[in-house]
């Protein structure tokens, strides 16, 4: 018997999704924040902690991302997305560059003069860029890839959106502070824009990983 | 346009406005995206108390007047120290071509901040001119301090040692924890005052009270006479029991019972999470 979540509705891209699929897609996605609220929670003990520097602190919080990815991986969006027209990656790419280049010059332009503030310098660049690409990646795979998806089919886009931007900005208070929500809850609805888009996370990703890694030279 | 990429565009639209006017009132420093992977040193204490680092270090500067501005800080990463001024917002006197810039970590004076407890160390921030002349922030005129504190302090306000008492600053979040700033009008000693009671983390026993020492002049720091050396004293407070150390890294021993019940609640969570997600999907009714 062949699974069918999903159904056209006709010709169209309309598609619909049953109750049943709605369900089991809200359990699915309230497990990944589950997940993802418990890696945010370990991070936060070992910067605490100070047993591991934050370079190896980076590589073991996105590859725990990484992990929950793999967990909650869903090819049952993918079918909405496809229905919608999703954009190939080669498209998304450079959007998402050019995109990520404007996250980096509104505080020059908005900001200025203002004090400089040293995050990853204290390091050699090519392990804290190594580290910096793989938790923006991670985050994006996770948060715009399958937990999009699985709220996305559970409650529609706007749910997505407003989720994932929200989860986005409360798992940077641990590190960052109450003060960085309002900034990051914008930044992730801009993101979100980019994923809806392009109907994958591709564009949102290489955005997020040209902003944090343009930080080492703000 | 369909509606997703309208909603797409909406959403573009509202994150980049939003993050403008995020910028334009949130924290003052300057950061694209609150994101990544922070490197944070140890905080480096001039008096440190038992169990924590020492090692606090100054800087000293000599900086040509070009362009409209400075930025100078401690060596630490995040800088434990900084000043960001202009240079319109300082009284140049005439003929001032290069400037000495200073910020030393200083023994804690004997006066006790009214309304909390020093958080971290004190820290001289000095500037003169080529020839030794204190160049004082211009009346009317403000320059941004920014402070890093020790490891869990969550609550914290700049404060001046002027007249011989702690008067507050106006403080806000830096935007990063432990880390404060201020808008200041003038030069001289400042440090971060937590709320009473506060002892930063890791630490066995608070900081031994510190006697005065003279304090290095402008004339000392332009003329290029070293700034004070670090004087480590781990010795605890004879009076009074040590704090129970507050970091997971700290010494003594064992996982305390409230620890091992949040591991238990987290392996729960990541197990019940797991089962949820690994379930196949279910076909639609029918």
């Amino acid at each position: 018997m062949t699974h069918r979540p999903y159904a056209r509705t006709g010709a169209s891209v309309a598609w619909r999704v049953t109750r049943s699929a709605r369900l089991d897609a809200f359990a699915r996605a309230g497990a990944i924040v589950l997940l993802v609220c418990f890696s945010v929670s370990l991070r936060a003990s070992i910067a605490r902690s100070g047993a591991i520097g934050g370079v190896t602190e980076g590589y073991l919080y996105g590859a725990l991302w990484l992990g929950i990815a793999a967990v909650g991986r869903t090819r049952a969006g993918d079918r909405a997305d496809v229905l919608r027209g999703a954009t190939d990656l080669r498209t998304a790419i450079p959007i998402g560059a050019i995109a990520g280049g404007v996250l980096l010059i509104l505080p020059l332009v908005l900001h200025d003069p203002s004090p400089a503030l040293r995050i990853g310098q204290g390091t050699a660049f090519w392990p804290w860029a190594a580290a910096t690409s793989l938790v923006a990646v991670a985050e994006e795979v996770v948060l715009r890839g399958v937990l999009w998806r699985w709220i996305a089919v559970a409650g529609g886009d706007v749910a997505a959106l407003i989720a994932t931007s929200a989860l986005f900005a409360l798992i940077h208070v641990p590190t960052y502070g109450p003060t960085i929500v309002p900034l990051d809850l914008a930044v992730g609805c801009y993101l979100g824009g980019l994923r809806l888009w392009f109907g994958n996370p591709g564009a949102s990703a290489v955005a997020h990983l040209v902003a944090d890694l343009g930080t080492w030279w703000l | 346009m369909n509606r997703p990429r309208r909603l797409a565009a909406g959403a573009v639209l509202l994150g980049l406005a939003g993050a403008a006017l995020a910028q334009i009132s949130g924290p003052p420093v300057a950061r694209p995206l609150y994101d990544g992977v922070v490197v944070v040193d140890p905080y480096r204490w001039l008096d440190p108390p038992a169990g924590l680092e020492g090692g606090a270090r100054g800087v000293r500067q000599t900086l040509p007047v070009q362009g409209g501005g400075f930025s100078v800080d401690t060596p630490e990463n995040p800088p434990q120290a900084q000043i960001d001024a202009d240079y319109s917002a300082l009284s140049l006197p005439s003929g001032t071509k290069t400037l000495v810039v200073a910020i030393t970590p200083v023994k804690a004076p004997p006066v006790a901040p009214g309304d909390g407890v020093l958080a971290g160390n004190v820290y001289e921030l000095q500037v003169a001119n080529q020839r030794g002349v204190a160049v004082p922030v211009a009346s009317g005129s403000q320059v941004t301090v920014l402070f890093r504190g020790p490891s869990s302090l969550t609550d914290a306000k700049i404060e001046l040692l002027s007249n011989g008492a702690w008067t507050a600053i106006e403080t806000e979040p830096a935007g990063v924890p432990d880390m404060y700033t201020a808008l200041v009008s003038e030069f001289g000693e400042y440090a971060l005052v937590a709320p009473p009671g506060w002892l930063p983390a890791g630490a066995l026993a608070t900081p031994q009270r510190a006697t005065p020492s003279p304090t290095p002049t402008v004339a000392a720091v332009a003329s290029g006479s070293e700034p004070a050396a670090p004087q480590i004293s781990a010795t605890p407070e004879p009076s009074g029991p040590a704090p129970t150390p507050s970091s997971p890294g700290s010494p003594g021993g064992g996982l305390p019972f409230d620890r091992l019940i949040a591991l238990g609640i987290g392996a729960a969570v990541v197990v019940a999470a797991l089962i949820v997600l690994r379930r196949p999907i279910r076909p639609p009714p029918g």
